[in-house]
């Protein structure tokens, strides 16, 4: 006992000293131990092997991680909204099960399973005590590889260790569960027979057998960062996917290295007996122009001395000058205003081009400061959208030089010069000519994809697609979007809809199958306008996607200076062919709903909350949160509850899903407006279907608001 | 590294479902962007009309396979060239070997030495280094010049070709254990190229240099 006690001394002093060491070397270990980002487990997020870590990547990051440990290849998609919450969604492919046991339905496909996890950070690690989360595995799905955790880690010098706590599939080890002495419904994991899958089953959570696991990631010195991972394997093999899977030894051990901060490479010996395989990559997306630098700076204009002495006397050269200077720069002129008493210069101007609103009002303002004549003292820029009037802001041309490679100082605004912006073009003295109808179009590859099927994992149609726009008015627009196939294997979907409701959604094997060849994707005419101070309506027709056309419209009243906005829409839809002509089949109905919109300017959370009738006519609620970065990456999850029922539902017992958005201008040195995203839905089902058309009013308006102004201050310079 | 990344995270997306990637780029755009990571992005050529519409000294720079951009020289002093970029980076020369950078992710300061001086050619010596982000202490390097007479290249030089000298640079930092090999191209007694590693989480960097 005497000596037992003796090396628990020795052990916490040796302890003490590692961790004491490392802070007085920190710096040197970052470049002895380079690319130290946590790894990933062979279940798709931060962790050992097998076992969890109480590890988190920084907030705005996003990551894929793909292993191959039999029976299981695994490929998962993680993402962390905050420095706190891990989410993520696995799809595993488990071959010792086939998909089904009938040969004519899934052939030889094996089982395919699609999970979320989730992992929440209880406390940080501090000099003395590691971090610690709780954690959960298959949180909704078919429960076969569900799991709760409550797991620290504790970073000593090189050293990593994890140590844990798991229920369900992690309750290999097993010890007692103290939560059974609190009640008894902690005795027994409860196991929901005949579930749809996607249900959240609270009454089994931390029930049952639990058990211990833990282990250490070593990392090594001069080696780009690469780390031995040796752990004690957590997992309950008699339970877990389907049994039998053979665990010959309890210890796992393996190798991660990393080629780049980003790309990790980790090979490793699983139970004894299994070889795994993985590869994973992340990377933070939430900082401005973090991922590639960029090189587009606000050019000056030329000559601006000479312009200034020209436009000094004559406003129309002032305004002509302003319409050609800005026009080079992709900023659009469509009105502006000379008023020499106040000596103020009043430009209305509409831009695609940069997303950051403030930095499009920034270079509009340098632009003007560089050819505006002396006796202008500030400059009102109002930007429009849709030909609505969406904020202006006064900009002081004094300060505006004064502070040029700095920030204005927010101390500087004001309600007083950051305005919502109403908005006629009578009001002005200058109007550009434009003859319009307008057109606009493009050319663009585009891929259909349906992946995980019991058909097949995957299914693709490459097609070309044809994108226009037709300006017939400034305020009404007709959009026209056609695609042609080139090639695609869509010919194998047999898959046919189960749903016994109104095939809303669930005849896409239909759909793509049938649309093969050519097919209008789209063809939808809009008018927007706004019928009072922060009021704005669209009213669309046609086409408005692969399933529906119709006709309807939106209203949304949206103050500037509130964070919050409440809408209404109202549609009524045809369900459309599946070949994707012009035609329709019988389907039809009357949706609608009550939007109400709240952001936190602070956090940038964005609540939505839709009430209102589905396409399938059921009715009910959607939910959607999310998060929107700096760098304007949004991540976002949502559900819908309506009055049918899980059985009604089908597969996933409710809609749900996750999606994130990342600026196009993320991945180039050159500014742009665009944006490319990622969203997933475990099942579509017809349940809590929506109808999607273009340009819905709280998009279109994203920059009439006091706070999204604020909020990209700091772009003013860019 | 970086923007070999940004390659991997489109073809996922452009995989993926339900992308409007073309929405602000042509396919034109897309063709330089996806040529730029299979043969490296090219370095801006400087004609001999480019390089009269430069009104100071300038100097071409090309960090990795990126694509290149322009720096100016703001002042000399002490024979150390301050060269600015119009995003505000600062890299400071001595004699065509980079001596201090600012405005990088991470950045470093070395000791300033004479690369042309013959007498340390062939010679092992010691100078120091220090990096920024994270921060590493000044430390020592050691360093050792030589010179090949048969080694030089053909550079393109304001539209014609010139032969160019080249004096290779290996140093080590043993506190880190790191080592890279720099390239200096000199003509007439000048360096007018230097393909120089500053920073172990950098690729290496190059500089052609446009006095006037």
């Amino acid at each position: 006992m005497k000596s037992s006690s003796k090396l628990f001394t020795k052990v916490f002093l040796f302890l003490l000293f590692l961790s004491n060491s490392y802070s007085v070397k920190a710096e040197i270990n970052d470049y002895i131990y380079p690319n130290q980002l946590p790894s990933f487990s062979n279940y798709g997020t931060i962790g050992l092997l097998n076992n969890p870590s109480a590890r988190f990547l920084d907030e705005g990051s996003l990551g894929f991680a793909w292993n191959h440990m039999q029976p299981y290849l695994r490929g998962s998609l993680v993402a962390y909204p905050f420095n706190w919450f891990e989410a993520s969604f696995q799809y595993t492919d488990i071959n010792n099960q086939l998909y089904s046991e009938f040969q004519s339905f899934s052939g030889n496909q094996t089982f395919k399973d699609k999970s979320f996890d989730i992992k929440l950070k209880l406390m940080n690690e501090t000099e003395v005590m590691p971090a610690l989360a709780l954690g959960f595995r298959d949180l909704a799905g078919t429960g076969i590889f569900s799991s709760e955790y409550l797991v620290a880690s504790k970073r000593i010098n090189n050293f990593d260790l994890t140590l844990g706590l798991g229920w369900g599939m992690l309750s290999g080890n097993d010890i007692t569960n103290p939560l059974t002495r609190i009640s008894d419904r902690f005795k027994v994991r409860k196991i929901v027979d005949g579930t749809k899958g996607g249900e959240f089953s609270v009454d089994s959570y931390f029930s049952g057998e639990m058990g211990v696991f833990g282990g250490i990631e070593w990392y090594l010195p001069y080696l780009n960062g690469a780390r031995i991972k040796i752990e004690y394997d957590g997992i309950d093999y008699s339970k877990e996917g389907f049994p039998p899977v053979k665990q010959a030894k309890k210890i796992n051990a393996g190798i991660v290295y990393p080629f780049s901060e980003r790309l990790q490479l980790k090979l490793g010996l699983i139970r004894g007996n299994t070889l795994n395989f993985g590869f994973t990559y992340s990377a933070n997306f939430s900082k401005k122009n973090s991922f590639i630098p960029k090189l587009d700076p606000h050019e000056p204009v030329e000559n601006a001395e000479v312009l200034k002495m020209i436009n000094t006397d004559n406003d129309e050269f002032l305004f002509k000058s302003s319409l050609k200077y800005l026009a080079d720069r992709n900023l659009h002129v469509q009105a502006a205003n000379v008023d020499h008493k106040s000596g103020e210069l009043e430009i209305a101007y509409s831009q695609n081009k940069h997303a950051s609103y403030v930095r499009a009002t920034g270079r509009v303002a340098r632009v003007l400061d560089d050819i505006a004549p002396y006796n202008i003292n500030s400059f009102k820029l109002k930007n429009l959208n849709a030909d609505q009037g969406m904020y202006q802001v006064v900009i002081d041309r004094s300060k505006l030089q004064r502070y040029e490679g700095k920030v204005i100082p927010k101390v500087h605004l004001s309600s007083l010069n950051v305005l919502p912006a109403s908005h006629t073009f009578e009001d002005y003295q200058f109007q550009p000519t434009t003859r319009l109808p307008k057109y606009f179009y493009k050319i663009a590859p585009m891929v259909r994809s349906q992946i995980g099927g019991p058909d097949g994992f995957y299914f693709g149609n490459f097609r070309i697609a044809f994108k226009s726009e037709t300006l017939i008015t400034k305020n009404f627009t007709v959009d026209a979007d056609f695609s042609y196939g080139v090639t695609d294997n869509m010919g194998e979907l047999k898959l046919a809809s189960d749903s016994i409701l109104p095939h809303v959604r669930t005849e896409i094997v239909q759909y793509l199958k049938q649309g093969r060849g050519f097919t209008v994707d789209s063809f939808q005419a809009n008018y927007f306008s706004s019928i009072g101070n922060d009021i704005y309506t669209k009213i669309s027709a046609g086409y408005f996607e692969q399933m529906f056309g119709g006709v309807g419209g939106e209203v949304l009243y949206r103050p500037f200076y509130k964070p919050w906005a409440i809408g209404a829409e109202l549609w009524r839809v045809k369900q459309r062919d599946f070949d994707g002509s012009f035609n329709f089949i019988d389907y039809q109905t009357t949706t609608g709903f009550i939007n109400f919109f709240y952001e936190h300017p602070g956090s940038q959370i964005l609540f939505k909350l839709k009430g209102g009738r589905f396409l399938a006519k059921d009715s009910g609620v959607n939910l959607d949160f999310s998060r929107r970065f700096k760098s304007g990456l949004n991540m976002g999850v949502y559900f819908s509850l309506t009055d049918i029922s899980r059985e009604e539902f089908g597969e996933g017992s409710f809609d749900k899903g996750f999606y994130f958005f990342i600026p196009i201008e993320t991945f180039f040195s050159n500014y742009s407006s665009g944006h490319t995203g990622f969203g997933l839905r475990p099942v579509q089902r017809d349940g809590a279907a929506v109808l999607y058309h273009s340009y819905d009013l709280f998009g279109i308006t994203d920059q009439a608001s006091y706070d999204h102004i604020l909020r990209d201050w700091d772009d003013l310079y860019d | 590294m970086i923007k070999r990344s940004a390659k991997y995270i489109l073809i996922f997306l452009l995989s993926s479902c339900s992308i409007d990637l073309f929405e602000q780029f042509s396919y034109r755009d897309i063709f330089l962007f996806y040529k730029g990571y299979i043969s490296s992005f090219p370095s801006d050529t400087i004609s001999k009309e480019v390089f009269d519409k430069y009104e100071y000294s300038f100097a071409n720079v090309k960090i990795g396979r990126g694509a290149a951009s322009t720096v100016v020289l703001a002042y000399i002093k002490d024979g150390v060239y301050e060269w600015r970029s119009n995003d505000g980076i600062k890299i400071y020369t001595y004699n065509g070997m980079i001596i201090e950078t600012a405005g990088f992710v991470s950045d470093f300061k070395t000791d300033a030495f004479n690369i042309l001086d013959a007498s340390s050619q062939g010679t092992k010596f010691i100078t120091h280094m220090a990096f920024k982000n994270p921060d590493l202490y000044r430390s020592k390097i050691e360093n050792k010049i030589f010179k090949h007479k048969t080694h030089t290249a053909l550079i393109d030089r304001l539209g014609g070709e010139i032969n160019a000298e080249i004096l290779t640079h290996s140093f080590s930092l043993p506190i880190i254990k790191w080592k890279a090999t720099n390239q200096y191209y000199t003509y007439e007694g000048k360096v007018i190229r230097s393909e120089q590693y500053i920073h172990p989480n950098m690729p290496s960097v190059r500089m052609d240099f446009y006095l006037k």
